[in-house]
């Protein structure tokens, strides 16, 4: 489903990213760990097509980012570290106008923002401006505006930060259930309890370079995922 | 304490005037004595303003040697102005203060931190008091009429003016907050006070002449009115011109008036800045809503962008909004335009050629203003993620913007010119000219504004003024626009005995046409490049 193959990022004189090469396969829950600065956001950003990258390629279900980027953004959905969404919008009108870019029939729309923001309790609150948001509603909103096409890559930056534990629960099975149904999910997280439980797989970055990627057993081993990691980024 | 809030205050104010929009530094050397030589500069035209205005009524006044009328009725003025110009800042300064909720966890008495934020807003209160009040004492310096005393009294009131000009605004603040926090649709708030406040200072600048014949003509009776109804500036008026009795009345009810106020304010001060409103959240109601496509999509969401901000609406509306008013005052006053403009082509007939150049220079001016299209590229800010994450192509964004931009502008423009068709009942030839004259001004223009936005675009604000108002690409389209506005009859003017203008009218949209199709080129291919590189 996604392939980057010897990504590399410059910024100035410093390589964000150096090299990395990563394969996800449909189906599958892909965790991106690492430090702060790791390179982590520039990965995630380069391969949603917002942040242009040196060197690679960058391949989503065959089709390539660079060449192709707007069918490549046809199928996949961004989830930001930090959600700026339009405030000036309502949280239905930001649904709607998301919907429209993707060009969603009525039916189905409406469908699936209910069930969405039924899930995530924000269903009441979609006639509020964005504005009025805390952190965790705009974070749901842009988790329900992720999933109004159906996407084949979810592409997630700190998902959990701001969320709620029902919601964060809620939003874990929700991943679960789009990997069912034939989605990929690739997400940086510092929460590596979660990443632990719900990965299929796992890739940890440091200073921009690939450390380990694999199987959570692959990587871990016998120890927990964050002995591993710690252990990894001493090295 | 009391003395490291006052040193908070001054260094936000510093921040706030003098700190670099790019690189969020504070100015130093050139660039700071540059900013401050510019608010002399604008600090200066508006004196001169005020001078005019002290002068003409002075000049009335003064042959009917009652004096002190000048010094009331600037007085008044200067109140209201100092009232009105600090509100915006005690809004945001004092009741709005992002800081607000640090500072009241802190062990430190509310008094104090009122304190401290007033005292920053009165520095400017006594900035724009001496602008205001100052060039009526000139004035009257210069007419030789001003004692010692009266000069001491005088200077003081400036002092005075502004302290209670800043309980005034405080008051109009903390109205203003409550609007703010009960009002959801503040952008158009924003724009009906603009507009109530531009109305009102049009009304007296065009009826200024009336205002002084009806002062001359019945000046018995207006210093009698002034003098029984508004007691206390008839003793402003006489402390002017050097009543000691008078001044210390003053005196003795500014600052008790102050202390009160004062009181009062620190005693409110939690309440006011924690209140909250049970404003009924609006229980969201599943419409049906049909799909549109992307472009529809992106207009609406351009619309809904300009529609929110109350700054982006009142900033690029007012062009529209004179373009109207001229239209209405066209056919209402249609009469007394046509009278007018036989006399003065009577005395200069080779005008009458001009006409449709001059309606042309006119919608330029008012279409200029309206720079939709420019900050809107900026405007995305920190959302600007959403647009690049998604699969829209960048020429339909920019194509968003642009489309907005004309079908804002264009009925208006459309409007007034259909009017002065009308109204200066233009022949078949100089209709059609006006007609497709204005089409390419308004395609020109909004591809100007356009072209600037993305060529200056900056993404890292705070506030949405910065794009709105401070930006480089607004300054160049508005001083830029201007110039075009000016040059468009200006020119015509100057050539005018070797130009007939049927050709100039042609070489216009020549020019027009052409520097559209080179800004339609650059945006399409540098445009596009800069814009997805942002």
């Amino acid at each position: 489903m996604l392939k980057i193959e010897h990504l590399t990022k410059v910024y100035g004189d410093k390589k964000a990213v150096d090299d990395l090469s990563l394969h996800i396969e449909p189906k599958e829950i892909y965790g991106f760990i690492g430090h702060n600065g790791a390179g982590k956001t520039t990965t995630l950003k380069s391969v949603t097509g917002i942040l242009d990258f040196d060197e690679g390629t960058i391949t989503i279900d065959g089709i390539n980012v660079k060449e192709n980027p707007l069918e490549a953004k046809k199928r996949i959905a961004y989830i930001p570290d930090n959600p700026d969404l339009y405030e000036y919008m309502t949280g239905i009108q930001y649904l709607n106008f998301i919907a429209d870019v993707f060009e969603i029939d009525s039916d189905t729309r409406s469908e699936r923002i209910n069930r969405y923001a039924e899930m995530l309790e924000l269903k009441n609150d979609l006639g509020e401006q964005v504005s009025s948001y805390s952190h965790g509603m705009k974070q749901k909103l842009a988790i329900i505006s992720a999933l109004i096409h159906n996407p084949k890559l979810i592409i997630m930056d700190e998902p959990f930060v701001g969320l709620d534990p029902k919601a964060a629960f809620e939003l874990k099975e929700l991943m679960k259930q789009m990997c069912d149904e034939g989605a990929s999910i690739f997400f940086s997280t510092h929460v590596l309890d979660v990443a632990e439980k719900l990965c299929d797989k796992v890739a940890i970055i440091s200073h921009g370079k690939l450390v380990k990627a694999g199987t959570m057993e692959e990587v871990k081993g016998d120890d927990s995922l964050e002995s591993a990691f710690l252990e990894l980024e001493e090295k | 304490m009391l003395k490291a809030l006052i040193k908070k205050q001054f260094l936000e104010l510093k921040y706030t005037f003098l700190r670099d929009k790019k690189t969020g530094k504070i100015k130093t050397g050139k660039a700071a004595i540059g900013f401050v030589l510019l608010f002399l500069l604008v600090g200066f035209s508006f004196a001169m303003m005020f001078y005019e205005n002290a002068a003409a009524f002075g000049e009335v006044i003064l042959a009917a040697h009652n004096d002190w009328l000048l010094f009331a009725l600037n007085g008044m003025t200067a109140l209201a102005a100092v009232s009105f110009m600090t509100m915006f800042m005690t809004t945001a300064s004092v009741y709005s203060a992002k800081d607000n909720e640090l500072l009241l966890a802190m062990p430190i008495r509310p008094s104090y931190i009122v304190f401290a934020r007033l005292l920053t807003v009165y520095v400017l209160a006594l900035a724009y008091s001496t602008v205001c009040y100052g060039p009526a004492i000139l004035y009257y310096g210069l007419e030789g009429k001003l004692t010692v005393l009266g000069f001491i009294y005088s200077f003081i009131e400036i002092a005075l003016i502004a302290l209670v000009g800043l309980v005034v605004s405080c008051v109009l603040a903390f109205f203003m907050s409550l609007l703010n926090k009960v009002f959801k649709k503040r952008a158009y708030l924003s724009l009906v006070f603009t507009l109530l406040f531009l109305g009102v200072y049009y009304y007296f600048t065009f009826n200024m002449n009336k205002f002084l014949t009806a002062l001359a003509l019945n000046m018995e009776r207006v210093t009698k009115t002034v003098a029984r109804k508004v007691w206390i500036f008839w003793q402003f008026g006489k402390a002017a011109t050097g009543d000691t009795k008078a001044f210390l009345i003053i005196l003795a009810i500014c600052l008790a008036f102050f202390a009160l106020s004062y009181y009062i304010i620190s005693r409110t001060f939690i309440k006011s800045v924690t209140m909250t409103f049970d404003t009924k959240k609006k229980a969201y109601k599943e419409k049906k809503v049909a799909k549109a496509g992307i472009r529809k999509a992106l207009l609406l969401k351009e619309f809904r962008r300009w529609s929110t901000c109350s700054s982006y609406l009142t900033n690029t509306f007012f062009g529209s909004v004179l373009l109207i008013a001229a239209s209405v005052f066209l056919i209402v006053k249609k009469n007394m335009v046509g009278e007018y403009l036989d006399v003065i082509l009577g005395e200069v007939p080779v005008l009458k050629t001009m006409l449709p150049v001059i309606i042309i220079g006119v919608l330029a001016y008012m279409t200029v203003l309206d720079a939709v299209s420019t900050p809107s590229v900026s405007l995305e800010g920190k959302s600007f993620w959403v647009l690049r994450s998604l699969p829209i192509k960048t020429m339909d964004i920019i194509n968003a913007k642009r489309n907005f931009e004309l079908l804002l502008s264009s009925i208006p423009a459309f409007i007034f010119t259909v009017t002065a068709i009308f109204v200066f009942e233009f022949d078949l030839v100089g209709t059609l000219e006006t007609l497709a004259l204005s089409v390419i001004l308004i395609a020109f223009v909004t591809y100007f504004h356009l072209s600037m936005g993305i060529r200056f675009a900056n993404l890292i604000w705070t506030s949405e003024i910065v794009p709105v108002k401070q930006g480089t690409a607004m300054m160049i389209v508005v001083f830029a626009g201007m110039a075009i506005a000016v040059a468009i009859p200006g020119i015509y003017f100057l050539l005018i005995n070797v130009l007939n203008p049927h050709l100039y009218i042609a070489i216009l949209a020549v020019v027009l046409i052409a520097a559209t199709v080179i800004m339609d080129r650059w945006i399409k291919r540098k445009g596009v490049e800069i814009f997805e590189h942002l």
